[in-house]
């Protein structure tokens, strides 16, 4: 056992190296307008996205159960999830090419960050061993990643306002950049609704209540709402530019609050994995 | 009751309501809810935020959820989305058959019926029934429409039920040890019920016989159950095996076996004076050989110190299925550790000023017991609001409206009814076609 833990932490720094090197070749590649440089990145992700792909289902027969338990676990898969949500919503949505440039930081950040989280094997309580709980917690992770990348529009729409020069000027135009970081709020806040509704029927079924008001529902469900004060304001009062991108932000924040903020925390139930 | 009407859909006033909801909720994580605090972190906080403390009593801070105010908060917007949803579907309807241009981009002029039937039919818009006239309407996606209405639709039902279901809802928990039974007219464990419903009571008696907790040979828990049984008033016996997240049905009641579950270990307490005491204290199942389980803090009527335990599941280390657990107590007084000791079945030691004594150990389990009607409409609304959600966000509607001409051609208009951005190379590709196809 104490083999498999070490070849699961040195395959885990391995792709760590392949994501860094991906985010230096991007950032250098759009930076400096450099199509090659851009390109090899994505290969470079899409190496480290395979790597990952089998570390994680490795751990998986290893410890028995998905990457969910341990903070590594979850921080590790929510690395993975960002990077392959990048890399499938840039086929379906070309425009959102420039998001790598905090698509790439964050999975690796991510994924190193789990690894100083004492990396070992948990044991699955009775509890968690329900489909919803795959379900609740897959769709929370594409939400992540769709946040994240509508988020990192809306940075880059406050910093093209602010001066359309040099790389910038590169990026799509300010309409584009405001329209889809909307889209991909409006994607963000229907995968986490549909996550929280897994999420009460496994309590339903594991605990006999469909909502008890424990903080990270709490905070949960603020985030929800907070998105949907945000898609309101943008369909109904024509929200939008930089009152809707700062809006956003915050708007972001709050769902980190509520994904890792609550479960470092906050005493609630969902802090189990991160005891 | 048409201002009513205005007033409850008022754009600011859904806004306002999702903000004040938001904000509500902000504040139950600031100030301690009863629901989820214990006396001493309530008592903490009070002490720490006198100056507050006024306004937390008059609004009943800590138990927001509970309070009139926040269910009529619910409830407005409850009639708010309701009565917009239905506002939204007479809408929807009417722009659905309407050949209106005034939004829609003029792409093309004066093009066959033929090809634009044709150039609509490529690329997926189907064709739509219009009133009257001679114009000429096709949409992709048409069901887009109604993501935005079955959203709400489904938000209503859930929130609306929710409410019923707080109203009507009661359940109760016990913990029993292996062989121990209840009845109705014994206290629940905890327990809880809606305003309109009177506390739940078994109809029978209740026994745990028997508590399995399965370990594989790595250690590794594979699987809680408890065997339990009802006896009615007339005497028969009803045997069933509750687990976790399989649930059991009684009459009508539903058993929940919870995550809390483990050994009870009974400990004779023998004070100065000679005076014995009988204690089971419940700890929750360890779930590694190197790992204890632990109790909550308990405190006792013969002794002004609390105490708390722990156990491991084998003195050596080893086994999760050994015979031979270790017990640690502790005293505490003020929340400061006073003494210590630990313990193996029959052996004796001091804690503090009293002898200690490890008499057994049984399996114990918590059970719920649960009457809830209207979870069924809730999970329908969940499937609602998934629904209408990924409708809208996954599936925009676009119109392709042709309006004809005195010469018998169209004039070509399209419409993305949001995200239009996202379709416009979509747009882009059909004005070619008509173009290639006019010049034909």
């Amino acid at each position: 056992m104490k083999l498999s833990l070490e070849l699961y932490i040195s395959a885990n720094w391995a792709v760590v190296v392949v994501y860094v090197l991906a985010t230096i070749s991007n950032v250098a590649g759009v930076l400096f307008n450099n199509e090659r440089m851009e390109r090899i990145s994505y290969w470079g992700a899409s190496l480290g996205l395979a790597l990952h792909s089998l570390v994680i289902a490795y751990w998986w027969s290893v410890v028995g159960h998905g990457p969910y338990m341990a903070p590594n676990e979850v921080l590790s898969s929510d690395a993975w999830a960002v990077m392959a949500a990048f890399l499938i919503f840039l086929r379906i949505y070309p425009r959102i090419k420039p998001a790598s440039i905090l698509a790439f930081p964050s999975a690796f950040l991510m994924l190193a960050l789990s690894l100083f989280y004492n990396p070992g094997i948990r044991t699955l309580p009775a509890t968690f061993r329900s489909v919803w709980l795959i379900i609740h917690i897959g769709l929370y992770k594409i939400s992540l990643a769709t946040l994240v990348i509508g988020c990192a529009l809306a940075i880059f729409y406050l910093l093209k306002q602010r001066g359309d020069r040099g790389w910038l000027a590169r990026l799509p135009t300010l309409e584009t950049l405001d329209v889809y970081s909307y889209r991909f709020a409006g994607f963000g806040f229907i995968f986490w609704t549909i996550g929280m509704l897994a999420g009460s029927i496994w309590a339903h079924q594991s605990w006999g209540r469909f909502w008890g008001w424990d903080p990270t529902e709490t905070w949960s469900l603020i985030t929800c709402l907070m998105f949907g004060a945000y898609l309101h304001l943008r369909r109904f009062f024509k929200l939008k530019g930089t009152a809707a991108a700062w809006f956003f932000i915050a708007c972001f924040i709050i769902s980190l609050v509520s994904l890792f903020g609550m479960a470092t925390l906050s005493g609630s139930i969902h802090s189990e994995y991160f005891k | 009751m048409n201002k009513f009407k205005q007033f409850i859909t008022a754009r600011s006033i859904s806004l306002g309501l999702i903000l004040m909801l938001a904000g509500v909720m902000y504040i139950s994580t600031l100030v301690p809810q009863q629901i989820d605090s214990t006396p001493g972190t309530m008592e903490a906080w009070r002490s720490g935020h006198a100056s507050w403390l006024w306004l937390v009593d008059v609004l009943q801070l800590h138990s927001i959820y509970g309070q009139p105010w926040f269910a009529a908060t619910i409830l407005c917007a409850a009639l708010s989305l309701g009565v917009s949803s239905y506002d939204q579907l007479v809408v929807t309807r009417r722009k659905l058959h309407s050949t209106a241009t005034s939004s829609a981009e003029e792409i093309a002029v004066a093009l066959s019926r033929h090809l634009l039937e044709s150039v609509a039919h490529t690329n997926r818009y189907r064709s739509i029934k219009i009133g009257s006239g001679d114009n000429l309407k096709f949409i992709k996606n048409p069901w887009g429409y109604f993501g935005v209405i079955l959203l709400h639709v489904g938000m209503t039902l859930v929130i609306l039920v929710s409410l019923y279901v707080s109203l009507t809802g009661r359940q109760g928990a016990l913990m029993l040890v292996e062989g121990e039974q209840r009845d109705g007219r014994q206290p629940w464990n905890a327990h809880q019920h809606g305003l309109m419903v009177a506390p739940l009571q078994l109809p029978g008696a209740m026994r745990l016989d028997r508590v399995r907790v399965h370990f594989d040979d790595k250690n590794r828990q594979q699987e809680v159950s408890s065997d339990i049984s009802f006896t009615d008033q007339s005497g028969r016996t009803e045997s069933l095996i509750a687990s976790i997240n399989r649930i059991q049905h009684y009459r009508g009641l539903r058993i929940y076996h919870a995550a809390q579950y483990g050994d009870a270990f009974t400990v004779t307490f023998t004070d100065r004076e000679g005076n014995s005491h009988v204690e089971r204290i419940m700890v929750q199942q360890a779930m590694d050989p190197a790992k204890s389980g632990y109790s909550e803090d308990f405190s006792v009527t013969w002794s002004p110190f609390l105490f708390d335990a722990k156990y491991f599941a084998d003195a050596d280390r080893k086994s999760m299925l050994s015979t031979n657990p270790e017990l640690f107590l502790r005293m505490l007084d003020g929340g400061r550790e006073t003494a210590r000791t630990s313990l193996t079945r029959g052996v004796t030691a001091n804690l503090g000023e009293y002898r200690v004594k490890f008499d057994r150990v049984e399996k114990w389990s918590k059970l719920i017991i649960v009457d809830i009607t209207g979870i069924s409409a809730i999970f329908a609304g969940f499937a609602i609001i998934m629904l209408g959600g990924l409708i809208h966000y996954m599936a925009p509607p676009r119109e392709l409206i042709g309006i004809r001409q005195r010469d018998g051609n169209y004039n070509i208009y399209w419409k993305a009814v949001y995200f239009r951005d996202f379709f416009v190379e979509e747009r882009d590709q059909m004005i070619t076609t008509f173009n290639e196809g006019s010049l034909v």
